[in-house]
């Protein structure tokens, strides 16, 4: 675990494996002098790591078994809020590390503090086996659910979620059958709504969500996976 | 009442629009004698088809924009086109024979000019050259043991070990072009390695079964003078297990000297200047765990640079040895970057990088910076920096016959042809060297599954497309198909037919579209031969009449073989939801969104067939590309800095960084990731690549 300045590393690191640390996926938190670390494993222990950062590099702060993240899972940032995501549907301070908020879905979590919500990209139980998906939008101050909208027959597994626009979801899949008969490597969607991608109050699709209603239930490559699984195949 | 007063109000915005315009342009709005704004000049969005083969009869387009009027003309180089006018956002032009007669470009437009306005921007229309079958293979019913191309006297040198049933303990001088022996001498006691000194002047030979290293003078192969390789440290023989003439000085030769049974094989690494053996060697006993079995010289004749390749549960690595009049010496501080797995591997001079099958490494740096996407099971590489081209060949099925070339480039890492050569190409793969203009030569050795070893002499546009071929001799190859792309890539469901343009390369008249297709079921679609980089399909409506994605390949019905990869063309959801689908065919494995210039910027992966390993910048409103930039291989974690001044992009295959100042992509920094702590660890590799940025 490194800071860079352009080129410049400071010289203070965080030894990864051999200094007993296992840091897969980091998050910064309201300013630069806080960082948050997670191990993202499909297996084993979970383990949050809170980080401390000034001139000199970054610094350990503590580390401990984490109630925040699921294994396999990722964290994501939001500078307005301060606080960290998980794609586990938890919300923790990185200064503290607590848990300060969760929302009932989990998935594939984008936050986003300009609309003061939070996105989730998740299947529902009869969705479940199915190229269909849901995303459902929470409010980011009150985690109460907001909209959900469908997608369908997309091509390949989603892996990632990020914002095109103001009013614009972007989503990456990974296709593990491409190749001459079976389609490409992946796709991008654009998922475009002026609506549901907005930061007025519109309920639209379910009026409530129980956890773990809607949730990652397709197997999500990492994107290591996605890297990797493209080389050791062969293309006919 | 709430209807009506919503009515109103839109109405009355307009109205307001348009005194606001009126004002705009200088006069009153109304009609009542001021002159009225000028219509909006036309745009031109796309034509179809966007390229046609030389030679051609006359050719009708479609162009497709926006603000067409009754009088706008398609340009052609500036000369108007017969132009049929379809509605405001479409024409169709006649172009004439004589226009496609040689290859080339024309630039086309539309123009307005009766209407008052002007021209649209110009998009280019492509005359390809015909695609011919352009790349052959020969087999020489010959089994050497080691192969080396005279560039000087324009021969290939093969030597055939003491085994060989018909041309034993020799040395042959072979012509590519008539693919016969000029000549044989004899060789000594199993002559086995080659490397021809940098002027074509010597011929060094290992000679297996005297211990010796020979040296031939060229173009002659007259006998010159014989080192004797001392005896190992157990007071064992050696062989040459590694041979290297010197990158410049003719007279030096670097030697790997230990046993070919051993794994590793090499003991000793010594420098000969003619028969005198420089007095600092490297001993590979003292210097565990250090194995090194492959040599090659680096820019200079002060470097060579060795690996180990034999020994799967040893550190590996490339080492770097310093060489100097007093000899050679291993240099501290390396040693545990990796290498490939295979033989012949290679340090280019011009590049400065070495190639070792799929990874590519930057010995200064210790650092790899790419990889070749090889996906076959066994392949012998070389790289050719001249013509910018990397050469494998891959065995497509594990321990069964047939053999594929995979030609890609050099700097950026991308397939860019695919070869069939089965049924000609046979046996397991041994070395694989350039020769000629445009020509590959292959050993391979008998095989249970493969089938019967030879020397195979490959020749054509696929190796250099840019100049014509050694020879035209021997059997055609067949090149694979590439898709590229789909224009368009989408279309509503419940559509009609759609008319689709698949850009790519290698198509022939017999290419044929087809959906969801594969071996056993051919649903092939109507397809119109356009040029060997263009073809135009007819997506039926019966197959637009449910939401999701349409699998496009493409066919080859003589060959009953399918182009090397497929794409997706997608049927959208209906329009009436507020929630509006777009999709892309962009193999994608990290987004970043800059609010700043609303565009998506996307890092591409290896297989990307338009944009491999890029970062691209989409334009999410209407879908499209804007620009790209090609990367380090598989940039798969980007990051944006706040104010979105620059992209941070970690990649999977490289340990690097690099920081793209936005929004123009251009590059502004690259760095190797290390670890101070593990700088000069033999035990650990010190590769470290991006985990999360």
């Amino acid at each position: 675990m490194t800071v860079y300045d352009d080129q410049i590393q400071r010289p203070n690191i965080v030894a990864g494996l051999t200094g007993g640390n296992d840091i897969d996926v980091l998050a910064w938190g309201k300013t630069d002098s806080i960082l948050m670390g997670s191990q993202n494993d499909l297996l084993g222990l979970q383990t949050d790591y809170l980080l401390s950062v000034d001139s000199s590099g970054v610094s350990l702060l503590s580390s401990g078994p984490s109630n925040f993240n699921a294994a396999g899972a990722g964290i994501h940032s939001d500078f307005g809020t301060g606080l960290v995501y998980s794609d586990d549907g938890n919300v923790a301070d990185p200064s503290t590390g607590k848990v300060v908020g969760t929302i009932n879905a989990s998935g594939i979590v984008l936050p986003d503090s300009s609309l003061n919500r939070i996105f989730v990209l998740g299947q529902s139980q009869a969705q479940a086996n199915t190229n269909d998906y849901t995303i459902a939008s929470f409010d980011e101050t009150t985690y109460g659910l907001v909209s959900t909208i469908t997608v369908q027959n997309l091509l390949g597994s989603p892996f990632s979620m990020g914002l095109c626009g103001d009013h614009c979801l972007a989503v990456l899949t990974f296709n593990g059958n491409w190749g001459p008969y079976y389609g490409p490597v992946g796709m991008l969607y654009l998922i475009s709504d002026t609506t549901f991608l907005s930061g007025t109050p519109y309920l639209r699709g379910k009026t409530s969500l129980t956890k773990g209603e809607v949730a990652m239930r397709w197997k999500r490559p990492s994107r290591t996976e996605v890297a990797r699984r493209q080389r050791f195949r062969r293309e006919n | 009442m709430g209807n009506l007063d919503k009515s109103s109000r839109i109405v009355a915005l307009t109205l307001f629009s348009l005194l606001v315009l009126g004002g705009c342009g200088g006069g009153n709005g109304n009609g009542g004698g001021g002159t009225p704004p000028p219509p909006p000049g036309p745009t031109l969005s796309s034509i179809v088809p966007s390229s046609a083969v030389a030679g051609a009869s006359g050719l009708t387009v479609q162009a497709n924009g926006t603000n067409f009027a009754t009088s706008s003309t398609v340009q052609w180089n500036g000369s108007s086109l017969q132009t049929m006018f379809v509605s405001s956002t479409q024409l169709t032009a006649l172009i004439p024979a004589n226009d496609l007669a040689a290859t080339g470009s024309a630039q086309v437009s539309i123009s307005n000019h009766l209407a008052g306005v002007g021209n649209s921007g110009n998009l280019t229309f492509t005359i390809a050259a015909p695609l011919v079958e352009s790349t052959w293979v020969r087999a020489l019913n010959y089994i050497p043991k080691d192969i080396a191309w005279d560039a000087i006297h324009g021969k290939l040198l093969a030597s055939m070990g003491s085994g060989d049933p018909t041309n034993p303990n020799t040395l042959l001088v072979i012509d590519p072009i008539s693919g016969k022996v000029e000549t044989t001498v004899p060789a000594g006691n199993n002559p086995n390695l080659l490397s021809i000194s940098s002027d074509s002047s010597y011929l060094w030979v290992g000679q297996d079964g005297d211990s010796t290293v020979q040296r031939y003078t060229l173009p002659n192969l007259q006998k010159d003078i014989t080192i004797p390789l001392p005896l190992d440290q157990i007071g064992k023989a050696q062989q040459a297990v590694s041979l290297e003439a010197a990158r410049s000085n003719p007279h030096t030769v670097a030697v790997d000297a230990g046993h070919w049974g051993d794994s590793p094989p090499g003991w000793n690494i010594f420098v000969y200047d003619d028969s005198v053996q420089r007095q600092a060697a490297i001993s590979l006993l003292g210097a565990a765990p250090l194995k090194i079995d492959w040599l090659q010289w680096g820019k200079d004749d002060s470097t060579i640079y060795g690996t180990q390749y034999t020994t799967i549960d040893s550190p590996g690595g490339v080492v770097s040895m310093n060489v100097s009049s007093s000899g050679v010496s291993l240099l501290p501080g390396d040693g545990g970057f990796p290498a490939g797995t295979v033989m012949y591997s290679y340090f280019s001079p011009a590049t400065g990088l070495m190639y070792s099958s799929t990874l590519v490494a930057d010995p200064l740096q210790l650092a790899n910076v790419g990889e070749y996407n090889l996906l076959g099971d066994v392949w012998q590489c070389v790289p050719d920096a001249a013509i910018g081209r990397y050469y494998c060949l891959v065995e497509p099925q594990l321990y069964g016959p047939g053999a594929e070339l995979w030609i890609f480039d050099l700097a950026k890492f991308n397939l860019l042809e695919r070869v069939d050569l089965s049924g000609v190409v046979t046996g397991s793969f041994g070395r694989l060297i350039r020769w000629g203009r445009a020509g590959l030569a292959l050993i391979s050795v008998n095989g249970v599954y493969t089938g019967s070893g030879g020397l195979f002499l490959i020749d054509g546009a696929a190796i250099n497309p840019n100049v014509s071929p050694d020879t035209p001799a021997g059997t055609a190859t067949t090149v694979y198909p590439l898709m590229l792309g789909l224009e368009p890539e989408s279309a509503q469901v419940g559509s009609s037919d759609v008319t689709v343009s698949v850009t790519g390369q290698n198509f022939t008249p017999d290419s044929v579209g087809c959906w969801s297709c594969n071996y056993l079921q051919l649903r092939t679609i109507p397809t119109t031969y356009v040029s060997p980089t263009q073809l135009q399909v007819t997506v039926p409506a019966a197959t637009l009449q449910s939401a999701g994605p349409l699998l496009i390949s493409i066919y080859d019905p003589v060959r009953n073989s399918f182009a090397t990869n497929s794409l997706t063309f997608t049927v959208l959801p209906g329009s009436n939801s507020s929630t509006k689908l777009a999709a892309m065919n962009l193999d994608g494995l990290a987004t970043a969104s800059d609010k700043t210039a609303s565009v998506l910027y996307v890092g591409t992966g290896g297989l990307d067939r338009a944009y491999p390993s890029h970062i691209v910048s989409v334009d999410p409103t209407t879908a499209t590309v804007k620009t790209s930039v090609q990367v380090s291989p598989f940039p798969y974690i980007l990051s944006i800095s706040a104010q979105d001044q620059f992209l941070y992009v970690g990649f999977e295959e490289a340990s690097l960084e690099t920081q793209l100042a936005l929004p123009e992509l251009s590059p502004a920094l690259t760095w190797p990731l290390s670890n101070p702590a593990f700088q000069n660890d033999l035990s650990f590799g010190d590769q470290f690549y991006a985990g999360d940025l």
